[in-house]
């Protein structure tokens, strides 16, 4: 009887692990710094902000868009799930906007979800973007829609 | 950092095996050669010293190597962002080759075209554009156009130079020259033909020097910024500044950028909404007020000019759907007022690296207005001009596109005809 009740146990915790793998390993987390007086964004000012149309924060702080880098699950997910682009549609949107005199350049670009939250971390203003399996407490996740990464319905939940 | 956290863990490894190699290697080294060496222990114990020094050399080559190897590990990561540095300067160019046939005749210099000759290579414009962040909330920007007119002369123009300041999403200020917020293209569009998916602007948009009707640029001050409007997402665009000269006087620069013939400034006032609940939807209205003097070998009386605008405009990944319309209200001090309406309209969809379009252009310049019929351009303008126009775009890498388009004209005094333009456009 023991090995039974210990047989389900052990069958739960295996099922349990096996539905967060599927579900919340590979949402995006949008992080900024720390200290930053921002914990929660709707989904129209994250679009606004990572297209460069909010300039700034509540808070006054100019935001400083990071982007993973070309090839990048992250950024690929970003793009259409965010931007509703592709690469090309991306270039030429930062491009216009550079001319339209909205932003100077296109957002930086870092190669690692560990660069990505050095530079956040370290960059009053900066926001980007990580695997949650990436997330650590150096940088502040945001919600979104008051949601937050493994909820249900969260906007940058894996496919 | 998990490649530092690994690489110092081997290193206490790397000691203690090879502690250990010293250790038994020495030990197994004494069992087997001391029935040799009995009797000679001062020559054994000298090896062992010789074999001892040559293992901490060893081991002190492989610390320097581990050292090594977590400096090296540390650079690789990104150092930490250094501040802001002032100025931050970006350089972009735009160009664009083409050729172009039509059976138009009868075409004077100054016509309703740019091509006065039956099929042409032309160069487009050559676009140097230059961004500088000055400061946090300052920078500026300007675009060097060259390009040739009719005459084949090549020419070069400031086409923008802005001094932007933006404090805040409310309340931005731009200084210089700019581009009108007067409507949807001639805000989103500005000299590089990269940008558009056809190979010009809609007929009565071109540029006040290649034969456009509209005010394009205006030399002064644009104050603009969000209202807050919640979803609907409200923009203010309030301009203010010399407007356009108008005068039969050849080779004058229909853009006051230096000298105003008025005391009274043209005025532009705009309202823009992106509503949250329609991604890629934007409506627009506006109105455009000028003070007009014209300079004319016979005496004309001066104008109040009214540019009435509004435009509905969506994008989404695939689809572009642009129309726009204008009335031109110019009403003659004493007199009466004259309506030019103008419209165009073009829908386009992507497939891939091909984009067909279509578009429908509008206008008519009242010949009984002056400003139309006898100063803009010769008079050249004044009457009906209308056409379709279908084209196919094709993105042959990120930053060079191929274009063709067929244009149908039909413009009042010349005979009507069909174009064919070619463009290779390209951005850096």
């Amino acid at each position: 009887m023991p090995k039974l009740i210990l047989y389900w146990i052990l069958a739960g915790l295996f099922t349990l692990n096996l539905a967060r793998a599927g579900t919340d390993t590979n949402d995006i987390v949008i992080i900024v710094g720390k200290n930053r007086a921002l914990d929660s964004v709707t989904s129209a000012e994250l679009q606004k902000i990572f297209r460069a149309e909010k300039r700034k924060g509540s808070d006054g702080l100019r935001y400083v868009i990071v982007m993973r880098e070309t090839g990048a699950e992250e950024r690929a997910r970003i793009l259409s799930q965010l931007y509703g682009m592709g690469e090309d549609d991306y270039a030429k949107y930062f491009l216009q906007a550079a001319f339209a005199g909205l932003v100077q350049a296109a957002p930086k670009e870092l190669s690692s979800g560990g660069a990505m939250r050095q530079f956040v971390a370290g960059t009053p203003g900066a926001i980007g973007y990580l695997n949650v399996s990436e997330l650590d407490d150096s940088v502040k996740p945001l919600k979104i829609d008051g949601k937050a990464a493994g909820d249900p319905d969260y906007k940058l939940k894996a496919k | 950092m998990k490649k530092t956290r690994r690489q110092s863990n081997l290193k206490p490894m790397a000691l203690l095996t090879l502690g250990t190699s010293i250790a038994f290697g020495g030990l197994a080294k004494a069992q087997t050669t001391s029935p040799a060496v009995d009797g000679a222990d001062g020559n054994l114990l000298k090896q062992l010293l010789q074999r001892v020094d040559s293992q901490e050399a060893e081991i002190q080559s492989l610390r320097t190597q581990l050292a090594g190897r977590a400096t090296a590990s540390a650079d690789s990561l990104p150092a930490m962002p250094d501040p802001p540095k002032y100025p931050s300067i970006q350089f972009h160019g735009f160009g664009d080759i083409d050729y172009a046939a039509d059976n138009r005749h009868g075409l004077s210099e100054s016509g309703v075209t740019e091509i006065g000759s039956k099929n042409t290579f032309f160069l487009g414009e050559f676009d140097l554009f230059t961004s500088v962040q000055l400061a946090e909330d300052f920078s500026m920007l300007s675009e060097l156009v060259f390009s040739a007119g009719a005459n084949n002369e090549m020419g070069m123009d400031i086409e923008r130079l802005e001094l932007q300041w933006n404090p805040n999403a409310y309340f931005n200020v731009d200084a210089g020259r700019f581009h009108t917020a007067l409507g949807y293209y001639n805000t989103a569009y500005h000299h590089g033909t990269w940008f558009q998916n056809a190979v010009g602007r809609p007929s009565f948009l071109n540029f006040e020097d290649s034969g456009g009707i509209m005010p394009d640029h205006m030399v002064g001050i644009s104050i603009n910024g969000e209202i807050p409007s919640g979803s609907l997402n409200l923009y203010y665009y309030f301009e203010v500044g010399n407007g356009l000269d108008y005068t039969t006087t050849p080779n004058y620069n229909a853009v006051q950028q230096v000298v105003s013939f008025s005391d009274s400034k043209a005025v532009n006032v705009a309202v823009v909404a992106k509503p949250d609940w329609a991604p890629g939807l934007q409506i627009g209205a506006g109105t455009y007020y000028d003070y007009i003097m014209p300079m004319a070998a016979a005496p004309l009386p001066s104008f109040n000019q009214f540019i009435f605008n509004g435009h509905i405009v969506y994008h989404n990944a695939n689809w572009e759907f642009l129309t726009e319309g204008f009335l031109i209200d110019d009403i003659a001090v004493g007199g009466g007022a004259h309506y030019s309406p103008a419209f165009y309209s073009q829908l386009s969809r992507k497939f891939g690296k091909l984009r067909p379009y279509v578009r429908v252009t509008y206008y008519n310049a009242s010949l009984r207005d002056p400003l139309y019929s006898v100063v803009w351009n010769d008079g050249a303008n004044g009457g009906l001009h209308y056409g379709p126009s279908l084209g196919l775009r094709y993105d042959f890498s990120t930053f060079v596109a191929l274009k063709a388009q067929y244009d149908y004209l039909i413009d009042e005094g010349v005979n009507d005809a069909s174009r064919l333009t070619l463009q290779a456009a390209f951005t850096f």
